[in-house]
């Protein structure tokens, strides 16, 4: 039987089971993201060396569903295209093109946009570019494209690429047209992300035009930042396309009175594969699952108010309740109470156990929680403090002990291609409960005299590292330094051969044999750059232990190599001269077996004998 | 050595029934609570190779294998090895109702324990140990007492008692400890946790350079790797039928069977729809891609896996302070050179200290087992014992790059933000609608540093001699919800006449929170600093009109007695009375707090 139908046999809906974690919003609809692309002629000119704001921008269309494809199964995307010379809409805008719906991406769709990526002919012949159209129009059929949705949607986005800050030429009357056509976006939630792309020729000024048109709710602060890069593009991308999500909301209590509000995040969670699902072999059907609960003494089917729960105690079954049970999680509402502060040292990197949260404060509950956590968060990092604190993040969740650590979101020297973010990361501590101290392993016999194996390890440390040991180690760390370890440069290989795997299957491409893993030590390159310290460091250390082990272990008698060049000549005067015992046995030994001659034992005097015999002396 | 066998000998004579003048409970009661709270332990923990037996000196009746001819009287060897159960704890209850009478002699009962050990554990490996509880009133016969000491060596035993002289020798001999009673009560009280036995998690070579073309120009350094932290989860429940509750008490067993279906729809010949039952065997794996269903064989998948062999292997070295904390995603791992292993134990100590020395870690990409999940991470020294620690890091897909406004404009000392002056609304300054401080800048960040070492934790505990120690070591701290979850299940099974039957709960022990709630000499030493900080904002706690999801959080106000925070500005509820647009209106947009305080930037 394979894994997977296991995982899901043994899956218990157990009442203790912490809430997913990401849960926290009730959902209730599907994300959308619109992406609206410039397509006019000024989009087709050169952004950087190689390709065109179009193509670039298509790239990272392209990417963006690739990735909502593999991750999020049922968001919505769709793609609208304008300043071109065809049009497709409802309303028969003129240069507007509504290449897809909002509908959950599709392989052809991917394919599609591919050919316009690798050759805007096939764009330029199909659909055409111009100049020639009205903003008004695009917003118009923007909000038509998203009200034609039947499902329900809980976000309606817009990612909206262009490099055009002036799209109505200052035209009075097209302007008063835009804005109100804004404002009707704004009047169904509908939100605009600007990627605002510029080069060196054309930069782009967000206050002539955009500054009036897209919603102040995603603030001016944000959004001013123009595209001059494609790394930058994809970063905005990678940045907007996951809907934020809390994961909790809650006070946190300072003092006694003192108390503001955050909202908590997962800037980090393990990325898994999307879950399988199962079909029935011949037809393709996909298979429901439905998981019932029967009594074994009545053979009757359980409600779920039917269901108690036991655990077993010395031979006994001692019985709950499920409202008991989780009841026992219950030490109070959720929130987050400051215990007080530690030096950032204090916080040591063994204290860890999963990926932390992150909270920022939450002015809606409490008004002027920013500025007392702008503050707070200054000082602290000033100071270099940790704030410790008990956190019970939602309703029955336990309470767990944790490290506030301020983040100015600021990049720092060391950090420089990191992304930072304004806020306290929450760094979960493990309870004495979770810490495995005790490395209970067997000392070696000889050894049994020190108290326990740090001790151990640390005298080793002691008297079996020289000073020159330590310097030439350092010497191989100092020699292969590494530039990028930040977190957004390792790609899960796993993860991504998995991907390029079900891609290559649903585009019914071949299936590439290797996927680039940057987890891969780069072995040549070390060979290069440390190999020789490497070799040196290892000799350096055989050899000192070779004279530790002498000392420790006399018995072991160390392998003698031949180390002198003896040719059959200098053995025929060594043995005239009665001088062969000046040799050593192994040099003896390996002589008699060139000559084909074998002594009556290992003895020196008896190799000797032989030797002497051959010679006929 | 992973199997236990411990024998309980428990002196239920006629002295152990005297009060202690100091508390008002015997002697017994004493030793009882003792006995049971190691059983409870041992209970809660499960372990088949934990064994115990339980010897009763000084009982009316005699019951045990040596007992012939008047020799050993008075003894009961009530419980042979077995693993701790509840009938024994319920036996312990059952003493103080019923008091002994018999002679009491421990020397023979320390026979008879090393007898029936001797008998039980053979040749096998076994931690052996046996505890005496006694007060030490009777008189003991020293004539065994070569030969039980004899036995003692020969068996490797080690011995624990409570209480006085004679043994003392004994306990020396064999390595064992004499606790009074009052400090063995005190040092069972205290929270314990599950003893987890440390194994291995990946004994293999860790590398940095290609072993297989450059073997002499490899670091490879023959490591055993280890657990440093995992998140111990409360025990599991099974479930429970309550309707078989009712059925006749012989047959009923209570248990629940779980019943799963796998059905297709299919359209019939009448054109209407049909779930149809299908076997586990004629199911096939698909994964989505979009919309469309990709279908996956086992060999498929297999034949298509990542593979990777299992070693921990190094890509090159970092400046430690290239790694920030808040990276670390996961548990932590303990990387050991391979014990007796004296080449290992140079290569890794020399590559240790280099490591400290210069402050770097290395980069190190972790399998565990062949083709598992590949981990990458850091190798850094732990601070404070000699050997490496392996520190998971994310993956770039495991990153979720939101975006956070920047608040530091609100530390600005002049308080305003400027408008643009080519746009249309008002050229007047205002001020930023976050703000909430009352003094001026400089006055607020120097409260808000008073305040912060006010509460500084390094110093905040005081030992009668004056000593301060740091509070909330993670070491001292156990995790409240497990330790309430055993109390309950104890209390319950323990006080219940069966299954059928449970009693209330018993009331949260108050010691489980206490290690993680404010310290209260703290919170009243930091006061001061703490009320002209509070001083230093207004802050105005908003009233939700509005549920916006199924998890609403409540009103804080039993976490601390204080003030409530609405009281202390009414400046600013005046403020916001009947201001359509103020934030009460933004509010019910949604609950995306950074859309609002964007909005609230304007």
């Amino acid at each position: 039987m394979s894994n997977w139908i296991q995982n899901f046999e043994n899956f218990e809906d157990d009442p203790l089971l912490e809430e997913d974690e990401d849960d926290f919003e009730e959902r209730t609809g599907l994300d959308s993201i619109l992406w609206v692309i410039d397509c006019s002629p000024q989009m087709l000119s050169s952004f950087e060396d190689e390709h065109s704001f179009f193509e670039t921008a298509i790239s990272c269309v392209i990417k963006s569903l690739q990735n909502k494809i593999i991750c999020s199964d049922s968001d919505l995307i769709g793609v609208l295209f304008y300043g071109t010379k065809k049009k497709q809409n409802a309303f028969g805008h003129e240069n507007v093109y509504l290449l897809y719906d909002l509908d959950v991406p599709d392989v052809d769709r991917i394919l599609k946009l591919e050919t316009y990526q690798n050759n805007s002919d096939s764009f330029l012949d199909e659909l055409g570019t111009s100049e020639k159209y009205a903003f008004s129009d695009v917003l118009w059929t923007i909000s038509s494209v998203f009200s034609s949705v039947t499902k329900k949607l809980a976000s309606k986005r817009v990612f909206l690429v262009t490099n055009q800050d002036n799209p109505d030429q200052d035209d009075i009357k097209k302007l008063r047209s835009s804005k109100t056509r804004a404002k009707d976006l704004k009047d169904l939630e509908i939100s605009i992300d600007l990627f605002a792309m510029e080069d060196a020729q054309k930069p782009f000024n967000y206050d002539l035009f955009f500054k009036e048109i897209i919603s102040e709710e995603e603030g001016i602060s944000k959004s001013v930042s123009a595209i001059s890069k494609f790394e930058q593009f994809e970063q905005k991308v990678r940045s907007k396309q996951v809907k934020k999500r809390t994961a909790f909301k809650i006070p946190f209590v300072i003092h006694e009175g003192l108390q503001i509000s955050v909202l908590g995040y997962n800037l980090l969670i393990d990325q898994k594969k999307g879950l399988p699902v199962n079909l029935e072999s011949k037809t393709n059907l996909q298979v429901k699952t439905t998981t019932k609960y029967m009594c074994e003494d009545t053979a009757q089917y359980l409600l779920p108010t039917d269901i108690k729960y036991f655990y077993e105690y010395g031979g006994e079954r001692v019985v709950f309740t499920k409202e008991e049970l989780v009841g026992l999680k219950n030490f109070g509402d959720p929130s987050l109470v400051l215990l007080g502060f530690k030096p950032f040292s204090a916080l040591k990197m063994q204290q860890n156990i999963k990926h932390p949260s992150f909270i920022y404060p939450n002015e809606l509950d409490v008004a002027g929680s920013s500025s007392f956590f702008a503050h707070l968060l200054d000082r602290m990092l000033y100071l270099e403090r940790v704030a410790i604190c008990r956190l019970i993040p939602r309703k029955n969740s336990a309470p767990r002990l944790v490290a506030l650590y301020p983040d100015n979101g600021e990049k720092t020297e060391e950090n420089v291609d990191s992304d930072a973010f304004y806020g306290f990361h929450v760094i979960y501590l493990p309870f004495a409960d979770d810490r495995r101290s005790v490395i209970d392993f067997k000392l070696p016999e000889s050894k049994k005299l020190f108290f326990n194996i740090y001790f151990y390890l640390d005298l080793l440390l002691r008297i079996l590292v020289s000073e020159q040991h330590i310097e030439s180690a350092k010497k191989i760390v100092k020699k292969v330094g590494l530039k990028k370890i930040d977190p957004s440069y390792f790609f899960n290989p796993s993860l991504q051969t998995h991907f390029a795997n079900l891609q290559a299957l649903a585009l019914k491409r071949s299936i590439k044999e290797d996927v680039e893993d940057k987890t891969l030590p780069k072995t040549e390159s070390i060979h290069q750059r440390a190999g020789e310290l490497i070799k040196i460091h290892n000799e350096f250390c055989k050899s000192n232990l070779v004279e530790a082990e002498e000392e420790a272990r006399p018995e072991k008698k160390k392998k003698i190599e031949v180390s002198h060049d003896i040719s059959d000549a200098n053995f025929e005067i060594l043995a005239k001269e009665g001088l062969l015992s000046s040799l050593t046995v192994p040099e003896l030994s390996t002589f008699l077996k060139k000559i084909g001659k074998k002594a009556a034992s290992k003895k020196k005097a008896d190799v000797i004998e032989a030797i002497v015999k051959h010679f006929g002396f | 050595m992973s199997k236990f066998a411990t024998t309980f000998i428990l002196d239920v004579g006629n002295s152990m029934q005297r009060e202690d003048s100091m508390d008002k409970t015997t002697y017994l009661e004493k030793a009882t609570t003792v006995l049971k709270s190691i059983l409870d332990s041992k209970i809660i923990q499960g372990r088949k190779t934990d064994v115990v037996e339980l010897i009763f000196a000084g009982t009316d009746e005699t019951d045990n294998p040596l007992a012939e001819d008047g020799q050993y009287e008075n003894l009961n060897l009530k419980f042979s090895f077995t693993q701790a159960n509840i009938k024994m704890i319920k036996y312990l209850d059952s003493l103080k109702k019923k008091p002994n009478n018999g002679n009491v002699d421990i020397m023979d009962a320390l026979i008879l324990a090393l007898f029936s050990m001797n008998n039980f554990c053979k040749k096998l490996k076994y931690e052996k140990r046996i505890y005496i509880l006694t007060d030490c009133q009777n008189d003991m016969l020293l004539d065994d007492f070569t030969t039980v000491k004899d036995q003692i060596l020969s068996m490797n035993v080690s011995i624990d008692r409570k209480n006085e002289e004679i043994l003392k020798e004994i306990t020396e001999f064999s390595n064992g400890l004499i606790f009074l009673d009052r400090e063995a009560i005190s040092a069972l009280s205290q929270l314990r946790t599950k003893s987890v036995k440390p194994t291995t998690l990946l004994r293999a070579p860790l590398t940095f350079g290609d072993p297989e073309s450059h073997p002499e120009e490899t670091l490879s350094i023959s490591v055993y790797t280890y657990l440093k932290t995992s998140e111990l989860s409360a025990k599991s429940a099974k479930k429970w039928s309550s309707i078989a509750e009712n059925t006749e008490p012989e047959s009923r067993t209570c248990k629940v069977d779980t019943v799963r279906t796998l059905k297709v729809t299919k359209t019939n010949e009448d054109g209407m729809d049909e779930d149809i039952t299908v076997e586990k065997e004629d199911l096939i794996k698909a994964y989505r891609f979009g919309k469309t269903l990709v279908r996956y064989t086992a060999d498929d998948e297999e034949a298509m896996k990542f593979r990777c062999s299992k070693g921990l292997s190094i890509l090159g070295f970092v400046k430690k302070q290239k790694i920030k904390r808040w990276w670390l995603i996961s548990n932590t791992i303990s990387v050991i050179p391979e014990p007796g292993n004296s080449y290992a134990h140079v290569q890794f100590a020399s590559l240790y200290k280099a490591l400290f020395e210069t402050e770097y870690c290395a980069m190190v990409r972790f399998c565990a087992r062949e083709d598992s999940a590949l981990k990458i991470g850091c190798l850094v020294p732990h601070e404070g014992k000699p050997y490496l620690l392996f520190c998971q890091l994310p993956y770039a897909e495991d990153l979720r790059p939101y975006e956070f406004t920047n608040l530091k404009s609100l530390l600005d000392p002049e308080n305003i933000k400027v408008e643009d002056p080519n746009s249309s609304s008002s050229l007047k300054p205002k001020r930023n609608k976050l703000e909430a401080r009352t003094v001026k800048a400089s006055e607020a960040i120097q409260r808000m540093e008073n305040f912060i070492l006010s509460m500084d934790l390094m110093h905040a505990i005081k030992n009668p001699k004056g000593e301060t120690k740091e509070a909330y070591k993670t070491k001292d701290i156990f995790n409240p919800y497990i330790q309430r979850v055993n109390q309950c299940i104890s209390h319950r099974a323990t006080n219940q006449i069966d299954s059928f039957h449970p009693t209330p709960l018993p009331l949260c022990d108050p010691k489980f929170l206490a290690s993680i709630t404010p310290i209260p000499s703290l919170i009243e030493s930091s006061r001061s600093c703490a009320t002209a900080l509070k001083e230093a904002f207004t802050l105005l706690k908003q009233e939700t009109t509005k549920k916006t999801g199924k998890r609403q959080w409540q009103s804080n106000k039993d976490i601390l007695p204080g003030e409530n925070v609405d009281a202390i500005a009414a400046d600013r509820i005046l403020q916001n009375m009947g201001n359509e647009d103020g934030p009460d209106a933004k509010r019910r947009k949604g609950v995306d707090g950074l859309l609002e305080i964007n909005s609230l930037f304007e």
